[in-house]
């Protein structure tokens, strides 16, 4: 009875392990969370501001996915020290933007070498995240010029740290469009020892009054990032602007109807409720009688 | 019994027996059936319809085209043929006014059923484009409901006057409700001179509304660029269809009428025959016009109206459409050439078939075509591409249908269906003599 009775207690323990250990595995599911991937690029604008770019996503089920409503802390380093810039909070892509006035807001090392980052305090369903990325500030300086009656772009490329010309850096130059640049080179430029290029502006490029809206960009450059500067010329196309906005037209708003439609219609509307209310006169009358 | 008092016997108000009740029990619950389903869809949206962005006019807007094509039928009996004088039209006037009265009456409430969101329609006013035939059908369908209510009730007030004369010591409570309605009309001079004026007046009125409520019934079509749609044959097409409709409803309810009010002493087999002629007539109009529309674009149709009208002819809608044309309209418009056909039982039938063959019609009108857009929209689930009604949209279509049925009911039951008071004048009887003599 005794010897029952210990088996009986023992089985009470192992139940009870086996509770425990069900107990932790379960909190530990709970509490797995996912990674969260942050990607970050930065822009200068010459003479502008300068963003950064920012995105979050995270690899779920196998597929990745953005994620939406991330808030993030933005920061720059200095020798190993973090300073806080501000906060931004991914929007329905996923997708952020930090923006500064010019690069003074922070601080670069000893070399010249900027620190930019960003990082996520994790919640319920992430875990922690943050990501930085490096990059040296670069100088666009670009001006046109014009040669047996042909336009050229000419710009240069400067390191301002080193106070140096940046030779075989790739650099793009196009005319801004509403919804993607239009590339004058035919293919990528890349500067000369001298940090500079020289790329002809085709004349029948149409632009509103002939204005041309010349961009030059280093794009994604691993030590630049991506820098542009642009600058606004006559040289392009008028473009001929015929509008119908203002026409009296079948397509038009309902203030601009053709006046045909608004005397047809309005002789139908007239007459005939002119008539309706005639006979309901009439009623009237009949029931005067 | 005096003849006078016959006619009112005969044509003036009758209760419903017991079939009457239950048919118009069948229709109310019918009804009541539509009413929940349409709640349903005001609370859910219009996601509880199969309709989605490739079918966005689905079987509500079929039903609504059925509706204005019959409403027509006013049009047709009292204008043209009064205005041509065929003195057989007759027992027809009233109950194709009617018919016209309730059709145009459920094809302004099956357009607000399309709508959706009810609580927009005065959008419809506020930001009206006159250059729009959206904005032309709302403005003509009000007014071709006004006169046509309006052609009902003028011809309608010495009957009214009658019945209030014939119930003031039998039925008082009834007497006064037609007293009120009968505009206290006593036949005198001025009074008839004012009513037959207004008669004249909506008689022609009726005409070019009609004619302009079908054509911008086609416009709505025509004038969007769309496979079936795209054709300037399309207003005359509509007209004709209307016609085929609006008589074939005529028919069935004038037969259905003469039988349980047994009227054959006043709708005889003349007046169907004269009917059933201008039937075949109509029937044949519309064949010409759909040989146009649809036999022509064979020779000379591009891609995309190809692939339209092989869907009709040969593809998933060729069953419904072979119906409809052959059954629906090509053997009636045969069968009503012979005279045999035009006998009342007869022609009951066919236009029975007509009717139904009509409303389908249109629903292969409406929704083929939007199954192919000319630029088809990407990545959409499989199931847009089809299209059949969904219960809601069954029920719902079904109570307006009762609903036109429940008011030509409600008139036959209450009002003459020929007007007493003109029998009574053509055949010079003393009653009426009497009422005028003494003013």
């Amino acid at each position: 009875m005794k010897s029952n009775l210990i088996i009986h207690i023992k089985d009470f323990r192992i139940l009870g392990l086996i509770a425990v250990l069900f107990f932790v595995l379960q909190s530990n599911a709970q509490v797995k969370k996912e990674r969260l991937r942050i990607g970050t690029t930065y822009t200068k604008i010459m003479e502008g501001p300068v963003y950064l770019d920012l995105s979050t996503s995270a690899r779920i089920d196998r597929t990745n996915v953005e994620v939406p409503n991330i808030d993030l802390e933005i920061y720059y380093e200095v020798d190993g020290e973090e300073f806080a810039l501000g906060e931004v909070r991914t929007g329905p892509n996923g997708n952020a933007r930090f923006t500064m006035e010019n690069l003074s807001q922070i601080k670069p090392d000893s070399t010249g070498l900027y620190i930019l980052g960003a990082s996520f305090g994790g919640d319920d369903t992430f875990r922690r995240a943050s990501r930085s990325l490096e990059f040296r500030e670069a100088a666009i300086h670009a001006t046109l010029q014009k040669q047996d009656s042909l336009n050229y772009v000419s710009a240069t490329l400067a390191d301002v740290a080193l106070d140096s010309l940046i030779g075989d850096a790739l650099i793009n130059v196009q005319v801004k469009r509403m919804f993607k640049p239009l590339r004058i080179s035919e293919e990528l430029l890349m500067t000369d020892s001298n940090g500079s290029i020289l790329v002809q502006v085709p004349g029948d490029i149409p632009g509103k009054d002939g204005i041309l809206e010349i961009e030059v960009v280093i794009e994604e450059n691993d030590t630049y990032g991506i820098v542009k500067t642009s600058l606004a010329a006559q040289i392009g196309t008028p473009i001929a602007h015929i509008s119908t906005y203002d026409q009296r037209a079948l397509w038009a708003r309902s203030s601009r109807t053709p006046i045909f439609i608004l005397i047809f219609t309005g002789v139908l509307i007239f007459g005939a409720w002119g008539l309706i209310l005639y006979l309901i006169i009439n009623m009237y009358k009949i029931t005067k009688n | 019994m005096s003849r006078y008092e016959k006619l009112i016997q005969d044509l003036g108000p009758r209760k419903f027996n017991i079939r009457g009740k239950l048919w118009v029990g069948f229709l109310l619950l019918l009804i009541a059936a539509g009413i929940v389903a349409y709640a349903d869809q005001i609370i859910e949206g219009q996601v509880v319809t199969n309709m989605r962005d490739y079918v966005l006019w689905g079987v509500y807007i079929s039903n609504f085209v059925f509706f204005v094509a019959t409403s027509f039928v006013a049009a047709i009996a009292i204008a043209v043929l009064r205005l041509t004088k065929n003195e057989w039209r007759r027992p027809f006037v009233r109950l194709s006014a009617i018919v016209g009265l309730a059709c145009i009456i459920m094809a302004g409430i099956t357009i607000i059923i399309d709508m959706a969101r009810p609580d927009r329609m005065l959008n419809l006013f506020v930001h009206a484009r006159l250059q729009s035939p959206i904005t032309w059908d709302v403005i003509i369908i009000p007014t071709f409901m006004m006169v046509s209510l309006l052609l009902l009730y003028f011809p309608l007030i010495p009957d009214l006057a009658i019945l209030r004369d014939h119930y003031a010591k039998t039925k008082p409570r009834l007497s006064r409700i037609y007293g009120f309605f009968a505009l206290r009309w006593n036949w005198a001079a001025q009074q008839i001179r004012l009513q037959q004026k207004s008669i004249y007046i909506l008689a022609l009125m009726i005409l070019p509304l009609g004619l302009i409520l079908e054509s911008i019934d086609a416009y709505l079509f025509s004038t969007t660029y769309r496979v079936g749609w795209d054709s300037s044959n399309f207003a005359p097409y509509f007209i004709s269809g209307a016609m085929v409709a609006g008589l074939g409803a005529l028919i069935a309810v004038v037969y259905i009428v003469r039988r349980n009010k047994q009227l054959k002493d006043y709708i005889t087999d003349y007046h169907f025959n004269k009917l059933g002629k201008l039937f075949n007539l109509a029937m044949l109009i519309y064949l010409y016009f759909n040989i146009n529309e649809y036999i022509i674009p064979l020779f000379m149709s591009k891609k995309g109206e190809s692939e339209h009208l092989d869907t009709l002819l040969v593809g998933d809608y060729a069953l419904l459409f072979w119906l409809v044309s052959v059954v629906g309209l090509l053997i009636p418009a045969l069968l009503t050439i012979f005279k045999r056909f035009r006998h009342p039982r007869w022609l009951f039938y066919i236009a029975v078939v007509v009717v139904i063959g009509s409303w389908w019609k249109r629903y292969l009108i409406v929704t083929p075509t939007l199954l192919h857009p000319y630029v088809p929209i990407q990545g959409v689930p499989e199931s847009w591409h089809h299209y059949f009604p969904s219960l809601h949209e069954w029920l719902i279509t079904s109570a307006t249908l009762a609903m036109a049925l429940l008011i030509i009911s409600l008139l036959v039951r209450y009002v003459p269906v020929i007007s007493i008071d003109r029998l009574a004048e053509e055949e010079g009887l003393p009653e009426y003599e009497s009422k005028l003599v003494s003013k």
